[in-house]
Parts: C-alpha cells; structure tokens; sequence
C-alpha cells in the first residue's frame, strides 16, 4: 500500500496527533424556521478520529454536509488547512481532500466496483480527453497507474471477488466498503464517514472498525465519523462531539463525555439500544 | 374481405419471395433512413442519461442549427468555416441554457424541467427564425444524390453519406464516454448527483458539455436532415419520430438509440411499401407509434434500457 501513504507514515503506536486541520465557527444553518445547526464550533486536528454522535434530528448530517460544502450555513466560518471560508463548494473541498461517505450510500449503481472506485480519482486524471479517447501514450500509462491505485485499494479493503460486479447488485454491508473505497482513492486529508456502520451485523461492523483504524493509523488520514453505536464510537475515536437540537453538548476524549451528565440524559439516558 | 385478408397476410411475402432485389432495396434504404433518427434519437438520449431530464427542445435544436449553418452558408462562407461557426452557436447555446434554464432550477422535479424545454423549444423555433426568416433554406454541401448500384441493388448514395456520418458519430462518441475522464464523470452524475459531487466532479461544467455535445449532434442531423428535405420548419417535427426509436431503444442507450432507429426506419419502409396500400397508404406516418406502442405493452424499458426494479 506504499502509494496510499500521505507524506508521512506514523507507526501505529507513535500515531501523533497533530495541528487543528479544520476548525468550524460559530456555524448556524436554518432551513426556513428550522434550526438545524445553532452556534456550533469545534476542531478536528491532524491525525485523530473525531466521532459526531446524537439522536436523530440532532444536526450530525447537516454538520458533514456544512464541512463538504452541500449546505451553506448562514453564519459562521470554517478553516480548513489555515484557510477560512464562510463556506465550502463540494468540488472545492473535493480538490482540497475531503472526501466522504453518506448515510444511505450514495454509489453508481450502474458501474462496477472498480469503475467506482475510479471516479475516486478523476480530480488526479490530468491527460486532455482526446488523449484518453485514443488511449495514446502518457493517458495509457495515466490510466493504468490509477488502475493499479484502485487496485490496492480493492485489496486493502478486502472486495477483490466483486471487482466486476455492477454495486446496484452487491448486499448493503459491500456497497458500504466499496463507497468508502471510492473515497479512499481521493487519498484523501480528511475522511467524513456518515454512519459506516448503519445496519450491519456484528461481524462487518468489526471488519469496518479494522478499516478504518488502519486507515487512520497507515496513512495518517484524520477521520470524522458520525456513529450510533457507542460501543465503537468508544472504542476508536480519539475524541468525541455531542450535538443535540442542533447545541452541542459535549467536546472532549470518550471517557469524559460518557460521564456527562448533560450526554447522559439528553442522549445515553434515554434508552438507546 | 378475402381480398384484403390476401393483401395483408399472403400478397405482401409473395412479392417479396418473388422479388428478393427490390426487398433489400427497400430494406437498406428503410436502414439509412433510420440513421438519421438515430442521429436525432442520440441528443435525447445524451442529455437524458446524463441529466435524466427529456429534452423536448431537442428537435428545435437541430432545426436552429440547421438554420444557423444555412444561413451562414448564404452569406457566403465556406462549408468548413460555416461548420465552425455553427458549432460555436451551438456551444454558446448550451451554455446559455445551462445558466438561464438549467442552474436556476437544480433539484426541481423532472417534470419541472421537462416544461422549461418545452419553453425553451419554442424560444429556438421563434429566435432562429427571426434571425433567418422562415423561407425554406436549401443546404447543399455537395453530398453526391445519384443512385448507386451495389450488386443489382440501386442504393441512394446520399444515404450512404449519412450513414458512415452517423457511424463516425457513434463510434466517436462511444470512445468519449467510456475511455475519457469527462465521459467517466457524465457517467457518474447520471448516476448519483450528489455522489458525484462528493468525488469533485463540477455538475455544472458536465451539463455544458451534455448539452454542447447534444448541440453538435442536432448540428449534424440538422444538415443531413437539411440536405435532404430542405431547412425548414417541419424539420423540428422530425424530431418527433425520435420518440418511437427512444421508447424501442430505451431512453438511457447509445447503442439503443441506433438499433432502435435502424428498427423504426426499416419497418417503417418495409410496412409502407408492402402493406401500404392494402391499408390506404401514407403508413408511414403512424406505423412507427405503433410499434413502439406494442413494445411498451412488453418490454417497457426498451431494449437496451435499465430494467426498473422496483424493490418494496
């Protein structure tokens, strides 16, 4: 996987959190009278996995969609890599390496594994297209170099036997993988995943923990994770944000926001599975 | 009774028993005929896959670009120069369309977007006219009409020129959308708007290119249309005969679109010829809504169209 790395590859104990990499501001979103987000700030820092936790309605989906720029907030600011925009575009903050998943999977249904994980890298493609139409010389070396990415890739995550398969076809934990496969082969800064872990059994949702602490952990990528299971929320986020209503609760490492009485009544204390 | 029971299910495979040469004659020239509904077919289909909106406009469009490369070529411009210049038009059309009709009204329900082209349909017809009058315009770019003769079988060399057009078209096309970068990208947004957005693709520049491209393809249709019926207003109805091809071929299919149109074009042909006259004649004009409507019945996704699974 040595192309996957980013510039540096922290061993997996000496993994350091860094500098703040993005830092939102005093975000407020309204749709109509509705406040989704009220005066939200946090950071998320180089290296760490952040998890966004909070009941349904909680404004933990609006939060990655402010970040990837799919809504614009109405006030406040975000920094992303020291510099601040009151808000992003999702090409402008594809290009700058955030790269996401979504709750309910947004894939290309029609193509294969492989064809979606290479629409992951077509902000690296660079030949002009007349080039590529003819597969002429530097485009068919371009092309295979990212093929041979997205192969790594398929292996890393372990779905080499659907290479082919169109993703409309694939059971939902799969589709789930080659999503987050897609938004690997961005190599991306920052990695927003929205539920990875949504409906699946125990033994995927073990296999996706694997993943993503390897990810975190082998090419140093910061993580920002949206979960409802606390069992792994606990487990692999280095820090943990609470929102509620659109407020946010609780900032601080697991252990610390699990003891807050605030968290627990407004979140755990109600009878979470 | 019986004699119209023999002229509908005996005469007809009589005659063409009889007369094998002129069976193919009518054969490919139904074949090339249906090329060029294909050529029309193909913008619908473009802009479809890429945008899942119905571009009813598109008819209009190659009857603008047909006006435009006239008229250009009545003031005296080479037939390279004109061609040029009417692509530039047609470019510079979709960007207009993509700013004025299009960005305005992201996420709007299709039917939304289908009504703005049928605005957009009428602006075309009524912009190009007034700029170029609605006299008929005769485009003659110097495509040969005389008929040739292939084995005993007369074929009419101009439809020849059309097919191998369409055939360079389709094949351009086809390595365009599977080979480049661009095409990969239209294929994702036809797929998942907001996936593709999330990759970093610009929604915004893809619809310009769709729609650019759709312009170039309406540019070609509308001069092999033009040359051949003259560049006038029952040009934009043609389009309408892309319909049947779409519902045969499937409204998402490049390789649809032109098996579909050759089907139309063929039946077509074959249906008023031998069938014809048993019928009254003119079959031409209703017989392909026919078979499109019998395909509906059985395969309503067409023929190389996405099957529609509805999960519930």
């Amino acid at each position: 996987m040595a192309a996957l790395d980013q510039a540096e590859t922290p061993d997996a104990d000496t993994r350091e959190i860094g500098d703040v990499l993005l830092r939102v501001d005093r975000i407020s979103l309204y749709f109509g009278g509705v406040r989704a987000l009220n005066n939200i700030s946090f950071e998320v820092r180089e290296h760490e996995i952040l998890a966004i936790i909070g009941p349904n309605g909680a404004g933990k989906s609006s939060m990655l969609n402010v970040i990837n720029g799919f809504y614009h907030p109405q006030e406040g600011t975000i920094t992303y890599r020291g510099k601040t925009r009151s808000r992003m575009r999702p090409y402008q903050a594809a290009a700058q390496g955030i790269a996401r998943t979504f709750q309910n999977i947004a894939l290309f249904k029609g193509m294969s594994t492989l064809d979606n994980i290479m629409t992951g890298r077509l902000l690296k493609m660079h030949q002009p297209f007349w080039m590529q139409a003819l597969y002429w010389g530097p485009a068919q070396r371009e092309e295979i170099e990212h093929r041979k990415f997205c192969e790594e890739i398929i292996d890393f995550l372990e779905i080499q036997h659907i290479r082919k398969t169109p993703v409309g076809r694939l059971p939902y934990g799969l589709q789930k993988r080659v999503e987050l496969g897609r938004a690997l082969a961005a190599q991306p800064t920052l990695l927003l995943l929205d539920e990875p872990m949504a409906g699946m059994n125990v033994e995927e949702k073990e296999d996706m923990c694997r993943f993503i602490l390897d990810i975190n952990e082998e090419f140093g990528t910061t993580i920002a994770l949206i979960e409802h299971d606390m069992g792994v929320v606990m487990d692999i986020s280095d820090r943990v944000v609470v929102l509620d209503y659109g407020r946010k609760l609780a900032d601080g490492p697991p252990d610390s926001v699990r003891s807050d009485p605030a968290v627990v009544s407004a979140y755990l204390g109600v009878g979470h599975d | 009774m019986e004699g119209f029971l023999s002229d509908i299910f005996i005469a007809p495979f009589v005659s063409m028993w009889e007369y094998p040469v002129f069976l193919v004659e009518v054969l490919v020239g139904g074949l090339l005929v249906g090329v060029m509904y294909s050529l029309v077919a193909l913008g619908f289909v473009l802009i479809f896959k890429a945008s899942g909106v119905f571009n009813f406009a598109q008819g209009a469009m190659v009857l603008f670009a047909a006006l435009f490369f006239a008229g250009f070529l009545e003031a005296g411009m080479p037939v390279w120069l004109a061609l040029g210049a009417s692509a530039v038009v047609m470019v510079a059309l979709a960007i207009v369309t993509e700013r004025v009709v299009l960005r305005p009204l992201v996420n709007q329900p299709p039917i939304v977007l289908f009504m703005a082209t049928i605005g957009l349909t009428f602006f075309l017809d009524g912009f190009g006219q007034m700029i170029w009058g609605s006299d008929i315009k005769v485009i003659d770019i110097g495509i040969p009409k005389e008929p040739l003769e292939i084995h005993g079988v007369l074929i009419n060399s101009f439809d020849i020129v059309a097919g191998v057009t369409a055939g360079l078209l389709v094949a351009g096309l086809a390595l365009f959308f599977h080979y480049t970068k661009i095409g990969r990208a239209l294929r994702a947004v036809a797929d998942d708007h907001q996936a593709a957005l999330s990759v970093g693709i610009p929604l915004q520049s893809i619809w310009v290119i769709v729609w650019s491209v759709a312009g170039l393809v309406a540019l070609v249709a509308g001069i092999m249309w033009g040359s051949s019926l003259g560049v006038q207003f029952s040009l934009a109805l043609v389009a309408l005969k892309a319909l049947p091809v779409l519902i045969l071929g499937g409204f998402t299919s490049i390789p649809g679109a032109i098996v579909g149109g050759l089907i139309i074009g063929a039946s077509e042909k074959i249906g008023e010829v031998y069938w014809g006259p048993a019928l009254g004649g003119a079959i031409e004009d209703w017989h392909a809504y026919m078979i499109a409507m019998v395909f509906l019945l059985f395969r309503p996704q067409g023929l190389f169209g996405e099957k529609i699974i509805e999960r519930v």
